[in-house]
Parts: C-alpha cells; sequence; structure tokens
C-alpha cells in the first residue's frame, strides 16, 4: 500500500536505551460508542465517542459535482471540517488534506467518475486522539452510506511520553505531557500503513516502534467495525 | 474476503474481485446463490443508476434540443427525450411540464456516461411508464423499495388488505403513493418507512 507520511517535527536526537515497558504498552483503547444513520439529510453519517472525544461525520456520494472539479476516471472526494469552536482556519484546512489524501484510496473511487464524495466532519468535543476519532468516524460512515470500499481503515493514536512509555489513545491531558504523538492509519490486513501524522520531535525509530506498537490497537478497531 | 476459485469473472453489487479473492466492498449481508453467485445486501440511500431498472424521476430541467432532464436520484440527471412516450410523434408531444414526476425505464446507465430514460417499451407501449399525476412521492431507502418490489411482497399485501390505494416503486428508493383521501396518504407514507424493519408478525 502507498505510505503517506507528514512528519511535523522530526530532530534526531540521541536517545539513551529505553526500556519497553510491556504493561504501557498493552493499555487498551479508551471505550467506544458509535451512532450510524442519525442525520436524514445525509447519504450516510455516523458519531463516534473515543472515551470523550466526539466527532460527528456526514457523508454525500456520489453526487453532482461541478464541472471544474470533476475528474474523467474517478470520483472527486471532498473533505469539509468544522472546529467545535470559530471558524475554521489553516490548520483544519490542512487537516482537511491530511483526511482527503488518506481517504481518496480507501474509497473505490474508480466506480463513481464525475462524481463526488463529500465528508463533512463536525468536532464535538476534542479529548486528544481527535484525528484517529475523525478517521474511525469518517470510516463507519462511509459504510453507513454503502460507498463501495477498498478496505475499512482504522486509525489509531499513540503518545510516546518523556520517559518512553507509549500511550494508546491518549487524552488531551496525556497529548500535552508527551514529547510527540503519532495517528496511524492502517488497512485491512493491519501490516501495512495507509498514511500516519506525528506531531512533536521524535527519531525514525520511535517513529517506527510507534507504528508497529499500533497495529495490535489497530486490529481491535477492525472486530468494533 | 475469502478465497475462492471461480473461472468467471462476477461483477455484482457490494463485492470486487482481486486475483482469486473475492471481497467484500460495502458493509451488508452477504448472499450466496449456488454455484458462484455472491453478492452484499445493503440498505442504503443515495441510487448508482442500474440500465434497465425502472425509477422514479422528477422533471428538472425544460426540454433542450427536445430532451428532458429528469432527476433520478443520482449523481447526474437522466435524459429522457420527448419522443419516448407512448404515441408521442414530432407534432404530437407529450404534455410533460417541469415538476411532474415520472415513471420510466433507464436504457442507458454505466459511470462512464450519463443515464438516459424511456417511458415505452421497445414495442412502443408504455405499460404504466410516464407521467404519474397526483400522489405523493418520498424518498426512502433501496432496501425497502427492493423489499417491496418482490412478487408478492408481504408488505404490500398486509396493506392491500386494509387500504386502498396504487403505489409505484422505483428502484432509486422513491414510492409514489395515491390513495383517496389526503390524510391517508400521509398516513401511509409514514408507516410505509418503518414497515421495512417488521418482520411478518408485526405488520399484521
Amino acid at each position: 500500500a502507498s505510505c503517506v507520511l507528514e512528519i511535523v517535527q522530526v530532530v534526531n536526537v540521541l536517545c539513551a536505551a529505553m526500556d519497553m515497558d510491556t504493561e504501557n504498552e498493552k493499555a487498551s483503547l479508551r471505550h467506544c460508542v458509535c451512532e450510524q444513520g442519525l442525520l436524514n439529510r445525509c447519504d450516510g453519517s455516523a458519531r463516534l465517542q473515543q472515551g470523550s472525544t466526539s466527532v460527528m461525520v456526514g457523508v454525500f456520494g456520489p453526487a453532482e459535482v461541478r464541472m471544474s472539479k470533476e475528474l474523467s476516471n474517478r470520483a472527486t472526494v471532498e473533505v469539509t471540517y468544522k472546529p467545535k469552536v470559530g471558524l475554521p482556519v489553516v490548520k483544519h484546512r490542512a487537516l482537511e488534506q491530511l483526511i482527503r489524501c488518506t481517504c481518496e484510496p480507501c474509497i473505490l473511487t474508480a466506480l463513481h467518475p464525475r462524481s463526488l464524495v463529500s465528508i463533512t466532519i463536525q468536532e464535538e468535543h476534542d479529548d486528544g486522539s481527535l484525528l484517529s476519532c475523525t478517521l474511525n468516524a469518517i470510516c463507519l460512515a462511509l459504510m453507513d452510506a454503502g460507498m463501495a470500499m477498498n478496505y475499512p481503515m482504522a486509525a489509531v493514536s499513540c503518545a510516546l511520553m518523556t520517559d518512553g512509555d507509549l500511550v494508546f489513545d491518549p487524552t488531551a491531558e496525556q497529548e500535552k505531557e508527551a514529547k510527540a504523538t503519532v495517528t496511524s492509519i492502517f488497512d485491512k490486513s493491519c501490516a501495512d500503513v495507509v498514511s500516519c501524522h506525528a506531531v512533536g520531535a521524535l527519531t525514525v525509530d520511535q517513529l517506527d516502534r510507534c507504528l508497529e506498537a499500533c497495529k495490535p490497537a489497530a486490529a481491535s478497531i477492525q472486530q468494533f467495525y | 474476503s475469502f478465497t475462492l476459485s471461480v473461472t468467471t469473472p462476477i461483477t455484482s453489487p457490494g463485492v470486487r474481485r482481486e486475483g482469486d479473492q473475492i471481497i467484500a466492498a460495502k458493509s451488508g449481508i452477504l448472499r450466496h446463490r449456488p454455484p458462484v453467485t455472491y453478492w452484499i445486501d445493503n440498505n442504503q440511500r443515495r441510487y448508482v443508476p442500474v440500465v434497465e431498472e425502472f425509477v422514479i424521476g422528477i422533471v428538472t430541467g425544460k426540454p433542450s434540443m427536445d430532451v428532458y432532464r429528469v432527476d433520478i436520484g443520482g449523481s447526474m440527471p437522466a435524459a429522457l427525450s420527448y419522443l419516448n412516450f407512448e404515441g408521442a410523434t414530432k407534432r404530437n408531444r407529450p404534455s410533460v411540464q417541469v415538476g411532474d414526476t415520472i415513471y420510466g425505464q433507464l436504457i442507458v446507465a454505466s459511470k462512464d456516461m450519463e443515464p438516459e430514460m424511456t417511458c415505452v417499451t421497445v414495442a412502443g407501449k408504455a405499460n404504466g411508464m410516464g407521467v404519474l399525476e397526483d400522489g405523493l412521492t418520498f424518498q426512502s431507502s433501496l432496501g425497502l423499495c427492493r423489499e417491496l418490489l418482490v412478487a408478492e411482497s408481504p408488505i404490500l399485501a398486509a396493506y392491500g388488505k386494509r387500504f386502498r390505494f396504487e403505489i409505484t416503486v422505483g428502484a432509486n428508493g422513491r414510492i409514489w403513493l395515491k390513495s383517496p383521501s389526503v390524510s391517508q396518504t400521509i398516513a401511509l407514507c409514514n408507516s410505509l418507512d418503518s414497515a421495512g424493519m417488521l418482520s411478518t408478525e408485526q405488520l399484521e
């Protein structure tokens, strides 16, 4: 699978050998609650709550597309992100692009040329792991809409703490204390990373370790689907 | 996904083929008709035009070059030529206005082309197709429409025992309903929406 890597800050740090604390690594994901089909004007919708982080997603498609945006061989995917407070700013636009690049290979766009798949995300509450909650909610909404998909994508966040521990599905407080937070998205086999977004300072080895550790968590999300 | 050795390619709704494997592309119930036909039954609201399906559309555009634009709920409006009505000729044009409800059959529907529909069979007869007068058109899910279109559908049989009404079901999720009083029409519409979920005993 193609791998889209976006690293905001990667600094080569001489790190001392870190003992992996296996108990912490097996820390489970927060309790997930999902509702599908709650918006009746959308073709598909879902609300996902991971702990206190809550996101609602509405999907339209395949729908009519403006001539300027239409693609002759596949569907155009459009993502709109609405923050809880205030108007969308530049960082939300960047998030929209990241989400769009992650979702496009996931949807079978070749089945619907010259049409539009429109994904609208409303952030309801951010208590950490917002990106992974958003992507999982998008996957659920796409399934509710009956969009043909290549694979159900599973997104997992993990935070690398200053003492070397990995915390899965971090809350907002844990994210603030962490050295770095990595969100990785896996395809159905959970062996290939589809996309990865990291915020903070971490070495390539630490990134690899995070990605490897997230795989079992992604498998449990696939089970949830 | 599971491995199946098949010699002929299968294109069926909700399922795609990757080499030897047949992989589900949508979420739903996997159905199997022996020997090798698999498909996914799902309940979506958005219609993707399929050729030879009967659909209910609403005329949205005035005829440009003698072709009406009909909204069938897909990504593109369908084209309906004014000659595709029973008894229509160049001099005898059908009386179709913008906003009319049309019941017709899709003759061209592929992912790359704009869909085209017709209101006559090959022999030139209408067979119930054409403009639907009065009545109420409403949108429901594709799954419910498929259930109603089944021959001797239990839902319609149960309703038919108690009420007098005329119903046309489009494969695109649209249902046209007409009954003697307005309140009865509305009541029937509301209950049909939830009827899809009920089992046979609950219907009674």
